[in-house]
This record gives C-alpha cells, sequence and structure tokens, in this order.
C-alpha cells in the first residue's frame, strides 16, 4: 500500500511518536496566571496583536514549508526506472524566492518599527509614576509624591496601581541586573545597576491581582523573586494610598502584639522599616501595613500566620542563601545581608509576637 | 637526536596509545574530536537530565538552587563549547582535506596542539566540579553577577579560564582551516567547485578568527576584574554593565552561526547523494552562507532588546535580524529545489537531514518572531527562547552533525552503520526532540522565564513540564541507541568500500578509511561533481593506482602540541590556585610557564617531517 | 569521460602560491586586530566616566610623540633589515634587524617610564576606568612589542648559526608583518587615545555639529 511504502517502519514510529506527543500537549496545554495571551492593559493588547500577527504569518510559512517537503518527499522518492533530473538550479525561482521573503518582512517591519517608537513615547502627565529598585532577591517599590507631605511611599514585592490610569514605571537595581515583567500587563525591561529604565506607559483594563516574576538571572534565588501588581478600582487605590501614609496604631500597652513591636524593634528594625514607628531600616523589604499583603517572601508564600512564623524562624528553609552560614548574616555581593534565622536567637513565642504584630497592621 | 633523553625523543612510528597521544594526522585528530565530544554530549545530556527532573513538577527539590543554577551553567556551556563546536570540528579536520584533494591541514602540528587545548581546557573548566565550585551563573556570565563580590567562589574563574584555554586552541583551528582551505586546494579544485561542507567551514574558520578574539578580550578584562581588582564591571567605579554584554554578543551572535553553518554544510552534500542530483543553485547556497555569517556580526544586540537601547538602535537591530531570514529562507528554499525531480533515497544520514531542515525552518521562524521586538519583549528571558534555540542547535547543528556520523562513519570507519538501528534512532530522537521542546513554545507563551530552578503549583506548568521531562528521556533513549550503532557497526558493520552511497565529492575516491597520506597521487579536479558523469547519471569510481609509499613525505608525529597544551593549561590553573595560596600558585605558574616555552622551543626547531622517517622509508624499499 | 585525474606535479605547490606561513600570520593579524579593536572601544568608552582619579590630562604627548617616532622609525630599519636578508647581505640584515629591536626597546622603555610616572600621580589599573582602560589597552601593546623584540633578537642570533638565510628570507618577512602591524596599531592608539583626549577632538567635532545644525534650523 501507498502510504505504508512511504512510511516505513521509522515514518510509522514517527507517526505514531508524534501523536502520542500531541495527546500529552492536549492534556498538558491550560492556562496560566502568568500567561501573555490574556492581556489586560492597553499596552499588553497592542503586544498581543503583533504577536498574533506574527505567529499566523510565521505559521503559514511554516506549514507551507512542511507540506512543500512532504509533497516532494512523496512525489519524487526513489522508483525502478525512475532517474532524477539533473537540475542545477533556476535563477528566476531563486530571485523570486529571495524577494518573497523581503517583502513578507517589510510586512512584518513596518508595524514593528511603529510598536518600537510607541514603546519608548514619555508618560501622560497625569500619569502614575512608580519607581522600581531591584534587589537580590526582592523588589523595592516607591511612588513618588504619594506619601506623607508629599514625600515618597515605600513598599515592597506588591504594586498597587489604580485602574484606568496611565502607570509609569521607572527600573532601577540595586545590585545585579534583574528585569521586571508582569506578562498581563506589559512586556519584561530589565533593571540594570546604574541605568534607570522605563517601561512603556500602560493602562490597566481589569481590576484583579496580577502575577510577576524576575526575568533575567539575578543569582541562587532567581526562581524566588516573584511579585504582585494589584490593579485596584480608584476608590479602593486611594484608600490604599491613606492606609499606607496612616501611622498604624500602637499596639495596647503589655499586650501580645506589644511584645511582638518591642522584638521586632530589637531585632529586625536595623534590616526592616515600619512607616509610622522607629523601624527605619532599608536593608530588607520595607513591611509597612504587612497585614494588607498578599503574600511574603517577594511572593513566594501567602500572607498567613503559619507561613509568617515559618519565614522568620528559619528562612534558609523556604529560600536559599547563598553560602555561608545559616545563623550568621550570610553576605550578599553588595554588602548587604541576607535574612539570618531566628530560631536560635528567638523563642517560638517571641516569633509568633512578631508575626502577629506585622500581621495585625492592615488596611481597613 | 642522541641528546634526548629517552621519552621525549620523537616518536618516529608509534603504535597503540602512542600513536593517538603523538598525532599529527587531521583523521586522528578528527576522530579525537568527535570521540571528545560524544563524551562532553552525554555529560552536558545528564546535566539536562537533572534538570529536566527537577523541573517535572511544581516545587520539587531533586536538586538544590545552588546545583541547578550549575546545571544550566554548564549544559549551555558545555554544548556550546564542548560538543557542537568540537564535533563540527571533527568533521573539519577529517573531512576538509579529503574535500579539497590535500595530504592534510595546512599545519598539522598546530591542529593536534588545537585539539588539546580543546580538551584540556574542557577538563580545567569541568574539574570545578570537583571542587564545588562549578560556573553556575549562567553561560552567559553577565556582569555584575560575575564579579568578585557577587560571585564570592572560584566558579566564574574556572569558566573564564576554561573558555580562555579552549578559545585559543578554537582560534588555532580557525587559522589552520583558513589557510588550508585557501592554499592547499588540489589543482583544479577552484573554489566554486569545492563542496559546501567545505565552504561552509571557510566561512566558520573566517567567524572564528573575527568573533574568538573578542570573547577573549571580554573575559580577560573580566579575569582582570576578579583577580587583579581592575574596574571593567565595576559598577561603583563607573562602569557599565551593559559594556559586557555588548562584548558578549559581538562574540555571541557570530558564535549561532559557527554552531549551525557546519550543519548546513553538511546537509548540503548530503541531500544530492540521496536525491540522485546536484545541489541546486550551488552559488547561491555558497553566498547565502557568507551573507548569513558577515550579517551575524551586525545583529548581536537582538539579544538585549530588554536592556533599554534607545528606540532608533532597537529599531535597527531588529530590521538586521529580520534580514538574516532571507538568507536563511533561501538555503531552506534551494534545498527544497534540491529534493524536486530528484529520486530520493530515505537512508539515515538522508531522515537526519531532512529533520535537519524541518527543524531548523521551524527554529528559523521563532527566531523571526524574536525581531518582533514588542512581541521578544514578552519572549525574552522565557521558555519560548530555550525551545527556538533548541530547534537550532539541536534541530539545526545536532541533527546535522548527527547525519554526519550515518554518512561519513564509513569514511572514516571503513563499515556501513546499521540502518535498521539508524532508523529506530531517527524516530526515537525526532519524536523526543518535538514532545521535549515544542511544548517549550508553550511555557514561554505561559510566562515561564529561564534559569528558574522551581515554580509553584498554581502557575499552570506543571503538565506541559511533565511533557517535556518526558520527551527529554526519550531523547535519551535515543541517543543510548546512536551510542550503540556506532560500537556495533565499528566492529561488525557491512564493509563500505570507497563510495558506498555513490556520492559525488573527492573524499569518496579514496579507500575507507582512507590511507594516512589520503590521497597516493595529487588528484586533478574538473567538476564540480568528480566522481559523478551527470549526463550518464552514473557514478565513475577512479582507478586506485599502485603508488611507491615511500615517495609520500607525511608530517611526523610530536609530543610537542601535547606538552605545550598541557603548559598553557597549568598556566591557567596556576592562577586558581594563586587565589588560594600565592607561592604554591607562583611555583606552579613558573613550572607550567618553563614546561609551555620549552614546548614552543622544540617545536619552532623540530622539522615537520623527522629525516629518520624518510631515511628508513627509503631504506626499507 | 573522466572527471578524476591525477596529478603527480601538485604535491608541493600552494594554491595561491603564497607561502602557507605568511598567510597564516596575515589571519592572525586579521584576527588580532579583532583583538586591539574592544579594547580601545573599551577604553573610548569609559574615557572620561571615571569617578576619581587623574584622567587623560595625565598624558605626556611630547614624550608619547617622540617614543612614537621611535617606534615607526623601527618600522623603516625592520625594512631595511628584510631588504638586507633578501639581497643577501647579512651585514646590513643584522645591522637593521638589531636596530628594530633597539628601538622597540627604547619604546618599551619610555612606556615604562610613562607607566612609572602615573603609578607615582596615583593612577594603576585598579585606580580607576580611566587606568583600568588605558593600562591594559597600552600594556596589551607593550606585550605585543615585547614578543617582536624576542622574536627580532632570536632571528639575529640564529642568523650566525647560518639558520637564517637568503632562501629562507621569508622568515624575516613574517616576523616584519607582525612588527609593522604593532607599529600600525600604535599609531591608531596614539592617534585616538592620546590625541583625541589631549585636543579634545570629540568636543570640537560636536561643536561643530551643533554649528551646522543651527544653521540648518
Amino acid at each position: 500500500m501507498y502510504p505504508k511504502q512511504l512510511l516505513g517502519r521509522s515514518g510509522r514510529l514517527v507517526a505514531v511518536g508524534l501523536l502520542v506527543a500531541a495527546l500529552l500537549l492536549a492534556l498538558s496545554a491550560c492556562s496560566s496566571p502568568q500567561t501573555t495571551f490574556d492581556p489586560k492593559s492597553d499596552a499588553a493588547d497592542k503586544i498581543q496583536t503583533l504577536y498574533i500577527l506574527i505567529i499566523v504569518i510565521s505559521g503559514a510559512i511554516g506549514a507551507a514549508v512542511l507540506i512543500a517537503m512532504g509533497y516532494l518527499m512523496a512525489k519524487f522518492r526513489e522508483r525502478p526506472g525512475v532517474k532524477a533530473r539533473q537540475i542545477h538550479g533556476n535563477n528566476t525561482l531563486e530571485v523570486l524566492w529571495t524577494i518573497g521573503p523581503i517583502l513578507i518582512l517589510v510586512m512584518i517591519g513596518v508595524p514593528t518599527i511603529l510598536a518600537i517608537v510607541g514603546a519608548t513615547r514619555a508618560p501622560s502627565e497625569d500619569a502614575l509614576h512608580v519607581e522600581v529598585v531591584a534587589h537580590q532577591w526582592w523588589w523595592e517599590v516607591n511612588y513618588p509624591g504619594l506619601g506623607p507631605d508629599g514625600g515618597t511611599l515605600t513598599t515592597a514585592n506588591e504594586l498597587h496601581v489604580p485602574i484606568g490610569r496611565e502607570v509609569a514605571i521607572s527600573l532601577k537595581s540595586d545590585d545585579v541586573i534583574h528585569s521586571f515583567w508582569v506578562p498581563q500587563l506589559i512586556g519584561k525591561i530589565d533593571s540594570i545597576p546604574g541605568r534607570t529604565n522605563h517601561l512603556e506607559p500602560f493602562t490597566a483594563s481589569e481590576v484583579g491581582v496580577y502575577l510577576g516574576q524576575c526575568a533575567e538571572f539575578c543569582g541562587l534565588a532567581h526562581a524566588l523573586m516573584r511579585f504582585r501588581v494589584v490593579v485596584d478600582s480608584l476608590g479602593d487605590f486611594e484608600r490604599w494610598v491613606e492606609g499606607m501614609n496612616t501611622p498604624p496604631p500602637a499596639p495596647e500597652e503589655e499586650s501580645f502584639l506589644a511584645s511582638g513591636q518591642s522584638v521586632f524593634i530589637q531585632n529586625c528594625s536595623s534590616c526592616h522599616a515600619v512607616a509610622g514607628t522607629v523601624a527605619a531600616g532599608r536593608i530588607g523589604p520595607d513591611l509597612s501595613r504587612f497585614g494588607s499583603r498578599l503574600t511574603i517572601g517577594a511572593g513566594i508564600m501567602d500572607n498567613t500566620e503559619e507561613n509568617l512564623v515559618e519565614w522568620i524562624t528559619n528562612v534558609t528553609a523556604v529560600k536559599p542563601v547563598p553560602e555561608g552560614l545559616p545563623t550568621a548574616l550570610a553576605e550578599l555581593g553588595n554588602g548587604k545581608q541576607a535574612m539570618p534565622r531566628f530560631d536560635d536567637t528567638l523563642t517560638p513565642a517571641q516569633v509568633e509576637a512578631v508575626a502577629a504584630y506585622l500581621r495585625s497592621m492592615t488596611i481597613e | 637526536m642522541a641528546t634526548n633523553i629517552a621519552i621525549l625523543r620523537r616518536p618516529l612510528d608509534p603504535t597503540g596509545a602512542w600513536a593517538w597521544i603523538t598525532t599529527v594526522d587531521h583523521k586522528k585528530i578528527g576522530v579525537l574530536y568527535g570521540l571528545t565530544a560524544f563524551a562532553f554530549f552525554i555529560l552536558g545530556g545528564v546535566e539536562a537530565l537533572v534538570m529536566r527532573l527537577q523541573l517535572a513538577q511544581a516545587d520539587l527539590n531533586v536538586v538544590s538552587a545552588a546545583t541547578f543554577n550549575q546545571m544550566f551553567t554548564m549544559h549551555g556551556t558545555t554544548m556550546i563549547f564542548m560538543v557542537v563546536m568540537p564535533a563540527g570540528a571533527a568533521f573539519f579536520n577529517f573531512l576538509v582535506p579529503l574535500q579539497i584533494g590535500a595530504r592534510d591541514v595546512a599545519f598539522p602540528r598546530l591542529n593536534a596542539l588545537s585539539y588539546w587545548l580543546f580538551l584540556f581546557g574542557s577538563i580545567l573548566m569541568n574539574f570545578s566540579f570537583f571542587t564545588g565550585s562549578a560556573p553556575d551563573m549562567g553561560w552567559f556570565a553577565y556582569a555584575p553577577l560575575t564579579a568578585a563580590n557577587f560571585s564570592t567562589s572560584s566558579s566564574v574563574d574556572y569558566w573564564i579560564l576554561g573558555l580562555q584555554v579552549m578559545g585559543v586552541g578554537t582560534l588555532a583551528a580557525g587559522f589552520n582551516f583558513v589557510i588550508t582551505i585557501i592554499n592547499m586546494r588540489a589543482p583544479g579544485m577552484t573554489l566554486m567547485r569545492m563542496p559546501v561542507f567545505t565552504w561552509m567551514t571557510l566561512i566558520v574558520s573566517f567567524l572564528i578568527i573575527f568573533a574568538f578574539p573578542v570573547i577573549t578580550v571580554a573575559i580577560t578584562l573580566l579575569l582582570f576584574d576578579r583577580m587583579f581588582g581592575t574596574n571593567f564591571y565595576d559598577i561603583t567605579a563607573g562602569a557599565d554593565p551593559l559594556l559586557w554584554q555588548h562584548l558578549f554578543w559581538v562574540f555571541g551572535h557570530p558564535e549561532v552561526y559557527i554552531l549551525i553553518l557546519p550543519s548546513m554544510g553538511i546537509v548540503s552534500d548530503i541531500l544530492p547523494t540521496f536525491s540522485r542530483k546536484p545541489l541546486f543553485g550551488y552559488v547561491t547556497i555558497v553566498l547565502a552562507g557568507a551573507v548569513i555569517a558577515f550579517l551575524g556580526f551586525g545583529v548581536w544586540a537582538h539579544h538585549m532588546f530588554t536592556v533599554g537601547m534607545g528606540r532608533w538602535a532597537t529599531s535597527a537591530f531588529a530590521v538586521a535580524t529580520m534580514a538574516i531570514a532571507v538568507p536563511t529562507g533561501v538555503k531552506v528554499f534551494n534545498w527544497l529545489g534540491t529534493m524536486y525531480g530528484g529520486s530520493i533515497q530515505f537512508r539515515t544520514p538522508m531522515l537526519f537531514a531532512l529533520g535537519f531542515i524541518s527543524l531548523f525552518m521551524l527554529g528559523g521562524l521563532s527566531g523571526v518572531m524574536h525581531a518582533v521586538v514588542p512581541v521578544d519583549l514578552h519572549q525574552q528571558d522565557t521558555y519560548f527562547v530555550v525551545a527556538h534555540f533548541h530547534y537550532v542547535l539541536f534541530g539545526g547543528s545536532i541533527f546535522g552533525l548527527t547525519a554526519a556520523t550515518y554518512y561519513w562513519f564509513p569514511k572514516i570507519t571503513g563499515r556501513m552503520m546499521s540502518e535498521s538501528i539508524g532508523k529506530t534512532h531517527f524516530a526515537l530522537m525526532f519524536v523526543g526532540f518535538n514532545l521535549t521542546f515544542f511544548p517549550m513554545h508553550f511555557l514561554g507563551v505561559l510566562g515561564m522565564p529561564r534559569r528558574i530552578y522551581t515554580y509553584a503549583p498554581d502557575m499552570g506548568w506543571s503538565g506541559t513540564n511533565m511533557a517535556v521531562t518526558i520527551g527529554a528521556f526519550v531523547i535519551a533513549v535515543s541517543i543510548a541507541v546512536f551510542l550503540y550503532n556506532m560500537v556495533r557497526s565499528a566492529r561488525v558493520g557491512q564493509p563500505a568500500g570507497a563510495n558506498p552511497w555513490g556520492a559525488a565529492t573527492l573524499e569518496w575516491s579514496i579507500e575507507s578509511p582512507p590511507h594516512h597520506y589520503n590521497f597516493a597521487i595529487v588528484p586533478t579536479i574538473r567538476s564540480q561533481h568528480p566522481l559523478w558523469d551527470e549526463e550518464a547519471n552514473t557514478v565513475e569510481p577512479p582507478p586506485l593506482p599502485y603508488v611507491d609509499e615511500s615517495s609520500i613525505h607525511m608530517p611526523s608525529p610530536s609530543y610537542w602540541p601535547l606538552l605545550l597544551a598541557m603548559g598553557v593549561t597549568l598556566v591557567a590553573g596556576s592562577l586558581l590556585v594563586w587565589q588560594a595560596h600565592a607561592i604554591a600558585g607562583l611555583t606552579m605558574g613558573a613550572a607550567s610557564g618553563a614546561l609551555a616555552l620549552i614546548s614552543v622551543y622544540r617545536w619552532v626547531f623540530e622539522p615537520a617531517v623527522a629525516t629518520e622517517v624518510a631515511e628508513g622509508a627509503a631504506a626499507h624499499h | 569521460m573522466q572527471y578524476l585525474a591525477r596529478s603527480p606535479e601538485a604535491e608541493h605547490a600552494t594554491t595561491t602560491g603564497l607561502n602557507n606561513r605568511k598567510l597564516l600570520m596575515w589571519a592572525f593579524l586579521g584576527s588580532d586586530a579583532m583583538f586591539f579593536g574592544p579594547l580601545i572601544a573599551t577604553h573610548l568608552i569609559y574615557r572620561t566616566e571615571s569617578l576619581q582619579g587623574p584622567i587623560e590630562e595625565i598624558l605626556n604627548i611630547p614624550v608619547t610623540t617622540i617614543s612614537t617616532f621611535v617606534l615607526l622609525m623601527s618600522s623603516l630599519a625592520m625594512v631595511l633589515a628584510l631588504a638586507g636578508i633578501q639581497q643577501g647581505k647579512m651585514g646590513t640584515f643584522r645591522f637593521w634587524t638589531a636596530m628594530t629591536a633597539l628601538l622597540g626597546m627604547v619604546f618599551i622603555g619610555f612606556q615604562m617610564v610613562e607607566f612609572t610616572e602615573f603609578a607615582k600621580h596615583g593612577l594603576t589599573p585598579r585606580t580607576n576606568l580611566f587606568g583600568s582602560t588605558f593600562l591594559t589597552l597600552t600594556g596589551f601593546h607593550g606585550a605585543h612589542v615585547t614578543v617582536g623584540i624576542i622574536w627580532l633578537w632570536s632571528l639575529f642570533f640564529a642568523s650566525f648559526r647560518g639558520k637564517v638565510k637568503q632562501e629562507n628570507s621569508l622568515d624575516v618577512e613574517i616576523a616584519g608583518l607582525y612588527w609593522h602591524f604593532v607599529d600600525i596599531v600604535w599609531i591608531v592608539i596614539f592617534g585616538v587615545i592620546y590625541l583625541v583626549g589631549a585636543f579634545g577632538v570629540e568636543d570640537r567635532v560636536l561643536e561643530g555639529a551643533h554649528a551646522l545644525a543651527g544653521l540648518g534650523g
């Protein structure tokens, strides 16, 4: 039979194999909260349009070449009595298939350049400016002008932005190169030490929580350098800013929370800041209104009492630190230090108190 | 010669292991390159499998983050510098002199030096696994992560020094093949009669001699920063970390063509043989290769679309990148044209060549997608890119090199490889490849970044990753089948004869395996297809004349390339020792430097052909 | 029809008629140019980016002009040495080879004085970007000159043992190629790094461009 002859043993193996592969794929193909194919901003929409254009064009070319190849394989397979035609080439054809691709590339190139120009435009006047500083392995988030008295509002690992208002994010790095990427909102741009980069200004189109992740390899815990972008309604965003700018109520004296606060001030404040308290460390993430955060540890765990206790007790169990002593402060390259484990300096009760204190500072 | 101590007396007619250690014969050196590359292919493959086990499901702990980072760094470095490049060099070495009608390369001892530098450089870099400080910063080694304050172990130093040693060997090989091809062709072998594989070797050699100095500078500056406190990549001194990226990719992109052009040449030689007709548009294919290489120096910054270069630089590099698609497309179309009107024989080399065309073409198309910069801002540093370059470098380079192995194995060993095992190998590798790398496109689209050692269960990546891991193991099985086929065929394969495939190029005119002197009498070439009578569509094997072997003077074996390579590698190693212990390092450096200098001196004053050989042979007859 | 004939006479000739080793030197020099290219580019990029310490105001143009002249003259001597060996005049060859090497050594002497002066003024490779790039670039050039000097003296002494003769004047020619290349690299370094730095050529070009833009606008 003709197809059987054509395929032969290896051909049948290939066909069955590819079928199994396709089935496996069909089973596994599902969506992701970090997908690039469900855009939720104007900028991501524009990328999506180009993405589909290029997929369609290259898919069509790929399919055409594969079909042509299959046809040639079938049509010109060795047959008894049929000799190959000694053709050396064909100038007309070769010129045609040089010019053809050039025309197709013009079709792709023009919208590409237009999009590049658009992506590097200046933000509009009423855009919300956010400055993100990447650290090994977390994100510092600053809102110039939104802090108390027109100062800077600082948080970490979670950006809040309002829906419907243009957001202009600038990127810096405190140590090595990182890359800021929230696939559903915007393409990635690197955070480079000594430079300030700018993401294309974007306007989010749907309220929700969007996942982002560092995309440039930045050392040991690169995989755990995640973050969230929370797109709020305008009202929610204003409430969040106001909440961040209001000093947290002091815990009742002698209470469990007060003991947590004092342990925190003694042990944590040289690295961490909490707005409205004496804790003003800048080495680690700012923990103001920590209770309002969705996650801890740069987006790697849900913000629950249990997780936070685990984190403080022995951070090295959940996040690798560079070689060095787990209890002594492991020094990172920029002279800064990784968070130590506290199970040998604090009692479990003290850790629980700190966790409770941090989680008590919420935004209503 | 009597003044020499016994062990260093010139080996005149060594046998066994010594014959290999002291060889300057391009065919033996080619085999050494090939075997070494295959060994590293298995090592790099194991590194890949470790990664795939770790990523098979979310939140696995098969290996630590530190080990995972070492795995992807060494997988990339190994596959590029210790597998694909030397595997290409294996075929350059074995075939180029045979294809142009030469008795050896232009500089046989320099050729041996290239191999030993490659081997020792690779060993030096991999030695880091035993000291627990294997390179872990990615094969691209971006500053400032590689600075002494961010990479505190000697991992980066091992990487630099290993690469430096290998790079010197690669450069020497580049010079050697440029001059061999320009200057050692048999009478009548004009440039436009050369087999395409030899053409691509020439182009790759030019790429090497112009691109490798740039990486040499980049890693020398990094070494100076790390060891002597200079400031080239030190941000606190005002340096720009993008300097590294520019230098690295000015080398790195031509390097991509160094990896793929040999396979393009291989396929261009195999297709005509198994289509039983000449290559369609030989001149166009050769020119396209040259244009690709030339443009390859002008597109480096497309690896840097996310660094914020400014709109016009970005646009220019996007357009240049798209332009490369044109000559690449021309090649693919001309290969299809070669099949048109042919009488196609589906032998194993042809299957791998067809696999190459289809997979490389898909990789090329995803490459064009990266040139669409806004889309690249999504794809960069995700599994989409991993899928893309594996289609090009595995589906392209490795499939091409595998095709070459099946095609030229008979010439190298005198025995055919098993067709039935070969076809099983092809089926497994083709399916395994696509199962591994096609789903990676989806992972990229779903937002999975590269170089992450773990991911959360709710990311929706687990199922696809499992499919990828299964595919990786299918590839591993196919490689085991390949290895079995080679070992078995080398022992019991069918005797091949001079021209088992009825091919047209010059290497098939002589015995398999060839005599150490290749051509008994240097041939005169009168056509692009010296073994084909195209009108009659028949193969005309030339008569093999009897020749008095004593009239052929071949370069004599030598120890000095080996000892020089050892000296150079130990000098590099002494820098590592010096960091831990100054006196020991300096002592070692002085001793190994002396070894290198003595080797150079003895090499220079050693005649290429030892007189005893000629005299002995004359006396014999 | 016979497409493949045998040519016994083609045993030793090269395809182009050029010697392999001479081609090797040309290929090496092409490659070496790609070595100096990035070093020069790195220096130009970082020329004025240093955050501390002395930069190009430290360069002594008059003294370096003299050393540049010395190196240029050594190239002339190299030409005469090659002419000597090609004509079989061993005395001429030896004299001018020694002159070439000596002038090279004088150049290296100048460089050592320059580096020492810089160190006295607090400029080392560790001081700042200028120190790193300038000293690495000129240091690598100095290393090239030093290799050339050793090579030339080797030829000089080998000539007394009858190893350098009119018949193998190619050995001298290849050394000469290398020497001239190293000389040319220095001319580029002197022009691009010393003179541009000293006379602010870049600034003037920019001024000119602004002036032109002003006329146009």
